[in-house]
């Protein structure tokens, strides 16, 4: 799936095709969006539960109900679907803690082998890629709600400016300024994260930006 | 300070979206990195393809939906759309009148409560009128109205007997926001007008208010009664509050004020300062309080930051500055949202109306859902009230038009 940090997402033809061809019915229409999706979706939800794929993959499973039922019913306008799958997924997963009256038990553990890097056979550097990704993930979990969730949908999942607002219910306005408070609040954990200063002046260009950050007001 | 976050803000976003001007803030630029960073180490596992295709087949399997409310929105899209179109094509003065007009707001809306479709509507009308009211009467007195009408609210939803529970707590909890930004408005503009028709005004309301609260309680489901009593206790606290600041002091002798524009009892949806009718009343003398406190809206809080002023033998008194400006409040960790958060005061009135369209949408939406999911059960037969809801939206948007 691409990633993107633009304001708003392009509007996809194919999407709003089969969109309407679902809210007509058609329910091969509907498996393709779910083919599409269901990456999102489903990375979102497992980010959230911490981990835990068997309730993920429950909830997930509710969200695609969900949404299903509700395609005839809800306010098309052409805007980008995967915030509104986000969107449902989200209040599944709150309710879900709700109703349970669940403390999430953060795992920390459940990092992956990050992706290859392109033209990175140096072993080294993979290892100090993985350890960057661990730290990275770490500093992550500190963060308050709020401010990881506004993080991991728009720079882990890619979400746009206005699909992240609709997701969380609130404006652009109030999400660009979420955005800023979190990404702040990130940079003073990071700062202070004993691995990444050292992997950072081990060469690693883009982390010697956030050296300045010592000094963030 | 909160010009400068936004500031701040829109220009990370700009970062964020590949502008990379020279001259941009290096901290902002370093916050940018730092979003790329997480966005290429982090890794999104895959879903298992076991799950994947078992799911897959589980939908393909159930059946196709209804969709008795497709035709509602079609009908909102349009209309709305004219609003839109229409509003680009006013003066914002003109329509800010037509939206102020007090034909403005549909019958059916006025009359929704919560679970209601066109509930969304109304509470998006009221946070519209409070944006574009001037000043603290104005304000004030929407928002004792807007108090007036939760309970209005609530006493419709226990009409038949004990209603649910979440809605009442919720609107409860809505009505002493209400109340206390509005005594609170009043009050504020009491010490600097000395007008006696605005304490009359609070105090009238909190005694019809109890009296309104006095009844509910008997109507409410057992697991609300604490919250109403509390309700009631906090008309209670702003009646006190109301004496503190309307005191009496010492050997002053009240002063006539001339002529209270508030003290009659006009419609109180919009009236702008001078006019209601005239009454003549004699003010309190002005050494009172010279600020006001906030109302605590727990019984508990200790209220530790009264201002008050020892009686003075002088009649008048300076009037308190605005709080220094080098030494705001600190902010709240998660600041609280406004009902219909602004872009900022001097956006076009057109910001203003997408945001209500779009609170209004939101609030519509939460009810289709409802009822789509099986929370709520369907109207049956379900074409009549969707129709009759669409019509009523599109009456109101046509009354928001000027007709």
């Amino acid at each position: 799936m691409a990633a993107t940090t633009l304001e708003s997402e392009p509007i996809d033809p194919e999407v709003v095709r089969l969109v309407d061809a679902a809210r007509d019915g058609s329910q091969s229409a509907f498996a393709q969006l779910y083919d599409r999706y269901l990456h999102q979706v489903h990375g979102y939800v497992l980010r959230r539960v911490g981990g835990d794929r068997q309730l993920a993959e429950d909830l997930v499973g509710d969200v695609f109900l969900r949404a299903w039922r509700r395609m005839g019913s809800f306010e098309w306008q052409g805007r980008d679907l995967g915030a509104w799958l986000t969107t449902i997924a989200r209040n599944r997963v709150n309710d879900h803690y709700k109703s349970a009256r669940y403390r999430l038990d953060r795992t920390t553990d459940q990092v992956e082998e990050p992706a290859p890097q392109r033209g990175t056979d140096d072993p080294e550097r993979v290892a100090v890629a993985r350890d960057m990704a661990r730290s990275l993930g770490r500093a992550l979990e500190q963060l308050s709600d709020g401010h990881r969730e506004v993080i991991e949908l728009r720079f882990v999942h890619g979400m746009s400016v206005t699909a992240t607002a609709t997701a969380l219910g609130r404006s652009t306005g109030a999400t660009k300024a979420l955005q800023y408070r979190a990404l702040k609040a990130l940079a003073e954990i990071v700062r202070d994260e004993p691995g990444l200063a050292e992997l950072a002046a081990a060469g690693l260009s883009g982390l010697l930006a956030l050296l300045p950050l010592a000094v963030l007001g | 300070m909160r010009r400068a976050e936004r500031e701040a803000a829109e220009e990370l976003a700009r970062l964020l979206d590949g502008a990379s001007p020279a001259d941009a803030d290096p901290t902002l630029r370093a916050l940018a990195t730092l979003a790329t960073e997480v966005r290429t180490r982090t890794v999104v596992p895959e879903p298992d393809p076991e799950f994947a295709a078992r799911l897959r087949a589980t939908l393909l399997r159930e059946p196709v939906p209804a969709s008795p409310f497709a035709r509602f929105w079609d009908v909102l899209d349009r209309r709305t759309a004219r609003l839109r179109n229409s509003v680009r094509a006013a003066t914002a003065g003109g329509v800010a009148a037509a939206l102020l007009g007090t034909t403005g707001v549909a019958l059916a809306a006025q009359h929704a409560v919560p679970g209601d479709l066109l509930y969304g509507l109304k509470r998006g009308t009221e946070s519209l009128r409070l944006q574009v009211a001037r000043g603290d009467v104005a304000d004030g007195r929407l928002h004792l109205a807007h108090a007036e009408e939760r309970l209005e609210e609530l006493t419709a939803m226990h009409a038949d007997g004990p209603g649910e529970l979440g809605p009442t707590l919720d609107t409860l909890e809505a009505m002493d926001d209400s109340a206390v930004d509005g005594a609170e408005a009043l009050l504020r503009a009491f010490v600097e007008t000395a007008d006696a028709g605005l304490t009359a005004l609070v105090s009238d309301f909190t005694a019809r208010q109890a009296a309104g609260l006095d009844e509910l309680e008997d109507r409410v489901p057992a697991a609300a009664v604490p919250a109403v009593a509390a309700s009631r206790e906090l008309l209670r606290r702003i009646d006190v509050r109301v004496a503190e600041v309307a005191a009496p002091c010492g050997d002053c002798e009240p002063e006539p004020v001339g002529t209270s524009p508030t003290a009659a009892m006009t419609d109180p949806e919009i009236v702008a300062p001078g006019e209601g009718p005239a009454v003549s009343v004699t003010g309190p003398c002005r050494c009172g309080p010279g600020a006001v406190a906030p109302i605590p809206r727990e019984p508990d809080v200790v209220d530790t930051d009264v201002v008050e002023q020892p009686p003075d033998t002088t009649v008048e008194q300076v009037p308190e500055p605005a709080d220094d400006p080098a030494e705001p409040a600190p902010p709240p960790a998660e600041p609280d949202e406004p009902f219909i958060d602004l872009p900022a005061p001097l956006d076009p009135v057109e910001a203003v109306i997408d945001e209500a369209i779009a609170q209004v949408r939101e609030g519509a939406g939460g009810a289709v859902d409802a009822v789509v999911d099986g929370d709520d059960p369907l109207p049956d037969p379900v074409e009549e009230p969707v129709d009759d809801g669409a019509e009523d939206v599109g009456e109101l948007v046509d009354d928001l038009l000027g007709g």
